[in-house]
């Protein structure tokens, strides 16, 4: 005989888990709720604006909080900078993955372009990729609306550059008196077919590119510090911004902009090792995926084929992926080798894969949503992601 | 001191780096003031269709220095596509020193536009110290724009005395289509100019914080900001129309007939007790009206800024009254009769006996 269902079925939960906001360590028991009654606005961490939050002591019978005025509450927030995150993280562990790279690189267009073709051809991508929760990664939506959800498609568009400041990559917080600023991430439940491993959570951070520049990193604003959690790191590199790339590429050199990305890697590499209390000498143990971006412009000097894909059998193909790396390291290797050099002085593990997130050169006002046909968009995140441990690709030595 | 700073995305910052950076700054300007302003130089994105001059935000802010509050005008706008083809903004800020904040008119300073740059060209660069600005100009004072935008130039009082007594900062939400700038000259207008710098001012939603100085944004309905906020928000105030405006008569009567700012009052003696600021666990306690239990601060008042409301400190004032002053005569009086009681009981317990 079955009983009548009073309680709901015990969850597991992760033994301790991070904020992904300010990556503080704490157990789920010390997680704290998010007020629901209106009456409860103002809390002296997240803000005047935030709803008050509680450590709460009176649940109903499906596990959510009541809070001090009666209502269920049942959003979370970290217990030291009071800012929300997804329940899920309770329950499936969550991989942080940096995303990294120069001003102007390209790292908005790279995440919106991947996050809207992992939607759209999760299947064929070999990974199933979610909001974790839809309202914390409003500001990707936004993006990927503007290119690829455009009312009128000939009508040119363009992302706003990533703001340092404000905006609604950050968020600022008032920690033992003194403000400090927080990046807000995107978060995403993701699955891959084929291979028995749970559902886990991917956390992506879309700073911007001065952020990583030299001295740009200190406690006021300590917004790169998930680099020294992140499982794997994909640095967008826009080749066009170096002047011998370009000569190896055959580009125009015109009145390109140009940028020293190598010193962005070093630079970011010198952070993964003080945060993670590295010597200076040793090799940064995490996995890093180059995104050479803009590949529709260089790739054929790479003797690269963006039209060929990277995935086969509904996955993605690590022997492809193999190939492509080494077409462009090679031109890497003859066009920017201080890059090179910078990279196998400080990773073991690199693996570089062409993209394109727009597929077509933007023009004076921007680029027309009609014209955008993505190319390996995804493929970057995709490695990334497949490389961690219990991946398709785990043990991959390009 | 006075200086300015231009912050945008340039090929290279006067400072270093590339992208959003400093352009050009008063040189000798302190590092940690740089960056402070700096910090101030975000823009956030406006509604869909919202033109450069909607999304302009104009704002004067207080930043907390080791040296002290220093105050910081601003206008930060659009400014074309930056060397990479992305849309880029222009922050330009002015530093001002104590005089200038003396002499001044915050609203007067943001409207002045010969004042703010559009646009930066050329290499980065250090600026000369900026010339002191000029004196407030003298107004008639009458809220005209709120009159021909709500009917009754009343309705400026109200929004303005509402706004001042919040500790976090206020949100005057406008309809479409006003000038928000208008509105806010004649708003700060309204008020004696020794209390214009009691406050920040802005044209598009700034959080509210619990920042030493709190900031009155006068902003659209159609910003993203406001659409998100919480509907029953204590610092967003609607102005009302058709309902006779509630403020102080003086203020009142300043916004409709232009009258000149009411006298200080004679300041009673006071007694000061503070009280640690707790966490607002109810909406009363960051609400426009709550934010100070010693009542709401007199906006025309021009009394010590110290004594106003603090959110972090909240400075109770009581006032000596002649009742309470009788109450603790008689307190004391009591007091000492039952020690006198005491003793003589004590004095009657030692000896007791011996009188036989």
């Amino acid at each position: 005989m079955h009983g009548i269902p009073i309680f709901e079925p015990a969850r597991d939960l992760v033994r301790r888990l991070h904020c992904p906001h300010c990556w503080q360590g704490f157990a789920p028991s010390d997680a704290l709720f998010v007020s629901e009654d209106p009456r409860l606005l103002g809390d002296p961490v997240a803000g005047a604006d935030e709803p008050l939050r509680f450590l709460p002591s009176r649940f109903d019978l499906t596990g959510a909080a009541i809070d001090p005025e009666g209502a269920r509450c049942t959003r979370l927030a970290c217990p030291r900078c009071r800012q929300e995150f997804p329940r899920a993280m309770l329950e499936v562990p969550a991989s942080i993955v940096s995303v990294v790279g120069a001003p102007g690189a390209g790292k908005s267009h790279l995440l919106a372009s991947a996050a809207w073709s992992l939607r759209r051809e999760g299947v064929r991508l070999g990974i199933e990729m979610t909001d974790a929760e839809p309202r914390l990664n409003a500001r990707l939506h936004e993006a990927e609306n503007l290119l690829f959800a455009s009312a009128d498609p000939q009508r040119a568009v363009k992302l706003a550059k990533t703001e340092t400041a404000g905006g609604g990559g950050y968020r600022a917080v008032r920690l033992d008196g003194r403000d400090e600023t927080v990046p807000v991430p995107f978060i995403f439940a993701v699955r891959s077919h084929g291979v028995q491993r749970a559902e886990r959570l991917l956390v992506l951070y879309d700073n911007a590119g001065e952020h990583f520049m030299p001295g740009a990193d200190d406690a006021m604003r300590p917004v790169t510090r998930h680099l020294g959690r992140s499982e794997g790191v994909v640095f967008v590199l826009d080749p066009t911004q170096d002047p011998g790339f370009r000569r190896a590429a055959g580009l125009p050199e015109g009145n390109a902009v140009t940028s020293r990305q190598d010193l962005v890697l070093a630079e970011m590499a010198s952070r993964i090792r003080h945060h993670r209390g590295r010597r200076t000498d040793e090799a940064c143990d995490v996995p890093l995926v180059i995104a050479m971006a803009k590949a529709d412009l260089w790739a054929k000097a790479a003797g690269v084929s963006l039209h060929e894909e990277p995935y086969e059998g509904g996955g993605i193909s690590a022997a492809r992926l193999r190939a492509a790396h080494q077409a462009c390291m090679a031109l890497a290797q003859r066009g920017s080798p201080e890059f090179v050099a910078a990279l196998r002085a400080a990773f073991g593990r690199v693996l570089m894969v062409p993209c394109s997130s727009l597929g077509a050169a933007g023009e004076v006002d921007g680029v027309r949503p009609a014209q955008i046909q993505p190319r390996w968009a995804a493929a970057p995140f995709v490695a990334a992601f497949e490389w961690l441990p219990g991946g398709r690709l785990e043990g991959l030595q390009p | 001191m006075r200086a300015e700073v231009i912050h945008t995305s340039v090929r290279r910052g006067l400072d270093g780096g590339t992208g959003f950076a400093v352009a050009a700054r008063t040189g000798g300007m302190p590092r940690v003031l740089v960056e402070s302003v700096s910090a101030l130089s975000g823009l956030t994105e406006a509604w869909s269709g919202a033109s450069d001059w909607d999304r302009t935000l104009r704002a004067t802010r207080a930043v907390s220095m080791p040296a002290g509050v220093q105050w910081v005008a601003s206008v930060i706008r659009p400014s074309g596509m930056d060397h990479t083809g992305r849309g880029n903004r222009l922050a330009h800020h002015r530093v001002l020193d104590a005089d200038e904040v003396e002499r001044c008119d915050p609203a007067q300073l943001l409207c002045d536009h010969e004042r703010w740059m559009a646009s930066f060209s050329g290499e980065p660069r250090e600026l000369d110290v900026p010339a002191p600005l000029p004196g407030a100009q003298a107004t008639s004072g009458a809220a005209n724009a709120w009159k021909s935008a709500f009917g009754d130039a009343g309705v400026a009082a109200e929004m303005l005395e509402r706004a001042f007594q919040s500790g976090v900062g206020a949100w005057i939400v406008l309809p479409a289509g006003v000038d928000r700038l208008q509105l806010l000259r004649e708003m700060v207008a309204l008020l004696p100019p020794a209390n214009r710098w009691k406050r920040g001012w802005s044209t598009r939603p700034l959080r509210p914080s619990a920042d030493p100085v709190p900031v009155i944004c006068v902003v659209d309905e159609r910003e993203p900001e406001v659409q998100k906020a919480p509907v029953n928000a204590a610092w967003m105030l609607r102005p009302r129309s058709g309902e006779a405006p509630r403020a102080s008569e003086a203020l009142l009567r300043r916004a409709r007939e232009g009258a000149e700012p009411a006298a200080p009052k004679p300041v009673e003696p006071l007694r000061a007790a503070t009280v640690s600021w707790a966490p607002p666990a109810r909406l009363e306690a960051a609400a426009p009206g709550h934010a100070s239990r010693g009542g709401s601060p007199d906006v025309m008042s021009v009394a010590d800024a110290s004594q106003e409301t603090n959110p972090i400190r909240v400075e109770l004032e009581v006032p000596l009254r002649r009742g309470s002053s009788i109450f603790w005569r008689v307190m004391k009086t009591v007091l000492w009769l039952g020690v006198a009681v005491m003793l003589c009981a004590v004095a009657l317990w030692l000896f007791r006996g011996q009188g036989t």
